[in-house]
């Protein structure tokens, strides 16, 4: 589920949208600030649950080679024995040269071996849909079956992901929550033992340690433990306006040959932008 | 007929040569030909640095924002564009052929555009800072915070392109529109980055 990302701030948390979109909005707001989500759509990952392979391959052909090689013979013996037989020069290494030769010339006519191999994976989708995905490789190589894969190429991925269940989440996401800079496995030293009796709700993973005040809490006490931006991101988005907030007055504005928009004046001319009459 | 001998033989010589011929046709970048794929990887940054210099700054920043560029690693883009082939059912190539090695050069300037393109965010003084994080995948969907927007690029074997995505808390996920009326490094970089202030300023 945690896969790594190379940024130096931000670690990336792989979780299916299912059991994303089964979080409250605030919740998803709270886990957003925490990590960098990557939400996965249930058609994009899924579990394989059997797979077919049917060898479509087709053989080499030597025909234009084979055919080259009778030509360049007979040209080359026609030419040894024509005219009068005082002229005749016939000679065997020049009659195998003119067959490679031909040979030669003719394998451009030929048809390498053209491997095919068309596997047929039944899968169960991370909605729960059972569909057959097919796809066409050069070798009979395929993915075992109950491999965890993400779709569109069907590529091994995190286990995790395709079993995991909104408990299974929201346990690991606490966990995640409170060692932000440490090790994301559940087992890391570093991080506090889960209560077995806490409520698994995700309001456990909000806050920073420091900032705790009921480690129990739950989703009928909303604000209690989250930063100000996650509990009302409405408010935080009126405050992330443009910082000449001042400017309350909105223009036209566009820049370059893109759809022109809504936007404080201020900032639309410090971003460059023409303001539109 | 020593002269027809002497023909067939310079004959098999040449049509071996024609095989060989194929194995190394150079590297391109935007049309043009190089000899080494350092020359052309080379060329590349030079037409990033030029489109990263174009990119005009504010004075200071102008949102309070943050901005997370998700960028494919090189090995996510050659995954990608093995994908693709694989599904049309056709070989994919050996790798040290022309156009494996072309594949795989451009699999790497692909990820440094787009790591040039958050410099351009970034030299554009937009935001308060501009972070990238490189993911091995080609299919993501980071979420946004309200602090934070997310630029990130979608392909699957289906796609012909890369799409770029803005995500914003507020506006959700829009596609950002690449001007393709131009093959000016310079003038596509811009129309971009108009885009994304559009979107960022919206």
């Amino acid at each position: 589920m945690l896969s790594a990302a190379s940024s130096a701030s931000a670690q990336l948390l792989t979780v299916p949208q299912p059991i994303w979109e089964s979080l409250p909005a605030n919740e998803r707001a709270a886990l957003s600030q925490r990590a960098t989500v990557n939400v996965l759509p249930s058609e994009a990952f899924g579990t394989i649950l059997d797979a077919q392979v049917l060898n479509e391959s087709s053989a080499a052909t030597t025909a234009g080679s084979e055919l080259g090689a009778q030509i360049g013979r007979a040209a080359y013996v026609d030419n040894a024995f024509r005219g009068s037989p005082r002229n005749w020069n016939y000679s065997a290494t020049g009659n195998l040269s003119a067959q490679i030769a031909g040979a030669l010339i003719g394998s451009m006519m030929d048809k390498p071996a053209q491997p095919r191999f068309r596997t047929r994976y039944t899968v169960r989708k991370g909605d729960g849909n059972v569909e057959y995905i097919e796809e066409i490789r050069v070798d009979p190589l395929r993915h075992p079956v109950g491999l965890c894969v993400t779709l569109s190429p069907i590529r091994p991925t995190n286990t995790e992901i395709c079993q995991l269940t909104r408990e299974q989440l929201l346990t690991k996401l606490a966990v995640f929550a409170r060692t932000p800079d440490a090790s994301p496995t559940p087992t890391s030293s570093a991080a506090p033992a889960i209560p077995q009796n806490v409520p698994f709700e995700i309001v456990n993973l909000g806050p920073p340690p420091q900032e705790v005040k009921a480690p129990a809490a739950t989703l009928a006490k909303p604000a209690q433990g989250r930063t100000a931006a996650a509990a009302a991101p409405e408010v935080a988005h009126a405050a992330q306006q443009s910082v000449p907030s001042a400017d309350a007055n909105l223009v036209r504005c566009r820049f370059g040959m893109a759809a022109p928009v809504n936007a404080p004046k201020a900032s639309c001319d410090a971003a460059g932008g023409i303001v539109l009459p | 007929m020593t002269f027809a001998r002497s023909s067939l033989l310079a004959g098999m010589f040449a049509s071996a040569l024609v095989g060989c011929a194929t194995t190394n046709q150079g590297f391109r970048v935007a049309d043009q030909t190089y000899s080494s794929r350092e020359q052309a990887a080379v060329a590349a940054r030079q037409r990033n640095l030029r489109a990263e210099e174009s990119i005009k700054a504010a004075g200071a920043p102008i949102l309070s924002r943050k901005m997370l560029v998700v960028v494919p690693t090189p090995a996510a883009f050659s995954g990608w564009f093995e994908a693709k082939v694989v599904k049309q059912g056709k070989r994919y190539a050996q790798v040290g052929t022309s156009a494996r090695s072309q594949d795989d050069l451009n699999a790497q300037l692909l990820t440094e555009n787009l790591k040039s393109v958050a410099a351009s965010i970034r030299r554009a003084n937009l935001y308060q800072s501009v972070e990238v994080t490189e993911v091995d995948t080609t299919a993501t969907n980071v979420q946004p915070t309200v602090d934070k927007d997310v630029l990130s690029f979608y392909a699957t074997s289906d796609s012909t392109g890369l799409t770029p995505y803005f995500h914003s808390a507020k506006y959700g996920k829009q596609v950002v529109p690449s001007d393709v009326s131009t093959s000016d490094p310079v003038m596509r970089r811009q129309s971009f980055i108009n885009e994304i202030k559009a979107k960022a300023l919206q």
